[in-house]
């Protein structure tokens, strides 16, 4: 652990200008979070083209104080208006509405920005510790390991997305399809670019990713609307636990956040699932398991704790291998190939400062966040009232510009259209966009290692058996890959059995 | 769910980007009255929301306007 490079970030960050990156990034997070209908995926791929011109270092300060304040601005609409502010908030308005209703809104707003922290905050510790010797033993991957290991993660983000595992499939296979336009990378030759010449490039990820998490969104937003939802006051005092509050439920935040931790290293995954599996585990854990879902401060601290935890734990592969943990951390791995800063395991060597500002970001990100969510929220929940028919028209204008912005050509405001209506139609279709943006940004990479290392075998497959990780990676992905239809069959057969019986 | 709705903000976005493809005026002139349809048509085109949708259009066209190309210095379509 490179203590002196991680003191020298905190310093950096420390500066007016870079603090107010931060500042920026965490309020605007918690405020984009906080408001329905937009999440801090489509606030991100928004943000990246202003960044272009910035510092790669206030960029990623920027963005990864974005990330944080997103997760934690979800609760407010969760728990004000049982409408999930972000996805990852879903499980929160189990608990966190029926107390607010109860009477006690500035209760249970408190229990999660406390859990938001607590969980940040040990998820943070788990990033400082082993992503550096995790980036070391990636080191030693060749391109066989990589593109089993890339295999694996795409088998994994279909398994456990939303909807079943052949959506999820369908989706990752989509967005591999869709990154195939452009130049061969072997052979130099353009392929499946129909006559356009503006992807002999390739489509680009921001006007993709636009397209797909901003635009649909609108769109969906737009076609339902629903009503103005009741107003509900929330006073100052009572945010804050106590002292004897935070002991009792100590050990559900620490076994919470270390689940949204892992879960948040598996590749792909993402806040959502981290909160629901939290939350099932307090709710088998618990002595009052019958007052989940009916404002139980359990429930609000491990779906919180979970949820915030996952940022720091999908950070954990993004550095350490260049793997997405997290749609938002595919959108990530965009901003620093835009400023030319290739993710993956050497980036410890070739962009410490980089990485140690990523790190010393999600530290402070997290301190502000709860300092901001605890001094504001009463103001900041006014902001979820305001209409969504004059907050999408101009989500809609700030999507042309930031497609626009990459490459000054109409043609990628087109591509984001078009995504746009194709991740309507998905999501429509309950096809989930998850894996079809992760496979989309590491299908590339995934083609890169997989060209590799037949060059150097000569066209032979057999690494893959014959060394330990690929091996390892190819029998985890064939596991994943078959475990749903296996449980089915055994569910099926349990079912049977019991009805004969 | 009004799917009219979906097809009303899809067909104005094509043709805002349409026109700022054949640059029929600036991006701050075609924004506003982009804006302008699409929150009067989420409004139902009521009567007393007209004035707060043209002030906001104002601010929301003019004002990214001003911010892009004086502050961020980022090209816009026009």
């Amino acid at each position: 652990m490179d203590l002196p490079a991680l003191f020298g970030a905190i310093g950096h960050i420390l500066e007016p200008w870079t603090f107010f990156m931060l500042f920026l990034g965490t309020s605007l997070g918690i405020v984009v979070g906080a408001i329905p209908g937009l999440s801090g995926a489509m606030l991100i791929a928004l943000t990246l083209p202003l960044t272009f011109y910035m510092d790669p270092f206030d960029a990623v300060v920027l963005l990864i104080a974005m990330y944080v304040g997103a997760i934690s601005g979800g609760l407010i609409t969760a728990t004000l208006m049982r409408m999930p502010g972000t996805p990852a908030a879903v499980m929160t308005t189990l608990d966190g509405y029926p107390m607010a209703r109860s009477g006690q809104p500035a209760r249970a707003l408190g229990l999660g920005i406390t859990a938001s922290f607590v969980g940040g905050m040990v998820s943070w510790m788990v990033l400082l510790t082993i992503t550096q010797p995790l980036s070391i033993l990636a080191t030693r991957f060749g391109p066989w390991e990589y593109f089993t290991l890339i295999m694996m993660a795409m088998v994994l983000i279909a398994s456990v997305s939303e909807g079943s595992l052949i959506k999820g499939l369908i989706a990752g296979f989509l967005g591999m399809l869709v990154s195939m336009p452009g130049v061969d990378p072997s052979s130099g030759m353009p392929r499946l670019t129909f006559g356009f010449y503006q992807l002999n490039g390739g489509l680009q990820l921001l006007p993709v990713l636009i397209g797909t998490f901003a635009v649909s969104q609108v769109i969906k937003d737009c076609m339902d609307r629903g009503g103005v939802p009741e107003r509900q006051e929330v006073s100052s005092s009572r945010i804050l636990m106590s002292l004897s509050e935070l002991r009792r439920s100590a050990v559900n935040m620490i076994r919470s956040s270390f689940i949204g931790t892992w879960v948040g290293i598996l590749p792909g995954i993402g806040a959502s699932i981290g909160s629901v599996v939290a939350y099932t585990v307090a709710k088998n854990v618990s002595k009052t398991p019958e007052k989940f879902g009916k404002g139980s401060e359990e429930g609000i601290i491990a779906s919180e704790a979970a949820n915030n935890a996952t940022v720091g734990g999908a950070l954990i592969p993004l550095i350490a291998m260049g793997i997405p943990g997290s749609v938002i951390d595919a959108i990530l791995i965009g901003a620093l190939m835009i400023h030319s800063i290739q993710p993956g395991p050497t980036l410890f060597l070739t962009n410490n400062d980089i990485v140690w500002g990523m790190i010393a970001a999600c530290l402070l990100a997290n301190i502000l966040m709860f300092i901001l969510m605890v001094t504001s929220v009463r103001h900041i929940s006014g902001l979820i009232y305001l209409p969504k028919s004059f907050v999408l028209p101009i989500v809609m204008m700030f999507c042309v510009i930031g497609a626009y912005a990459l490459n000054n050509t109409m043609f990628d405001v087109w591509v984001m259209l078009a995504f746009g209506v194709i991740g309507f139609l998905m999501e429509r279709a309950r096809i989930p966009l998850g894996p079809f943006v992760i496979g989309f940004v590491l299908a590339p990479l995934g083609e890169e290692k997989l060209r590799s290392g037949l060059m150097m075998t000569a066209g032979d497959f057999s690494p893959i058996v014959t060394r330990p990780f690929p091996l390892a990676f190819t029998i985890i992905a064939i596991g994943l890959l078959l475990w749903p239809f296996i449980s089915d069959r055994r569910r099926n057969a349990k079912a049977r059995a019991g009805n004969e019986g | 769910m009004n799917p009219l709705s979906g097809v009303i903000v899809l067909g104005l976005t094509v043709l805002y980007v349409a026109a700022l493809q054949l640059k029929l005026a600036g991006f701050g002139i075609i924004t506003f009255i982009f804006l302008l349809l699409l929150i009067l048509g989420m409004e139902d085109f009521r009567r007393r929301r007209i004035l707060p949708a043209v002030i906001v259009s104002a601010l929301a066209a003019f004002g990214a306007q001003y911010v892009f190309t004086e502050i961020f210095v980022v090209d816009l379509p026009v």
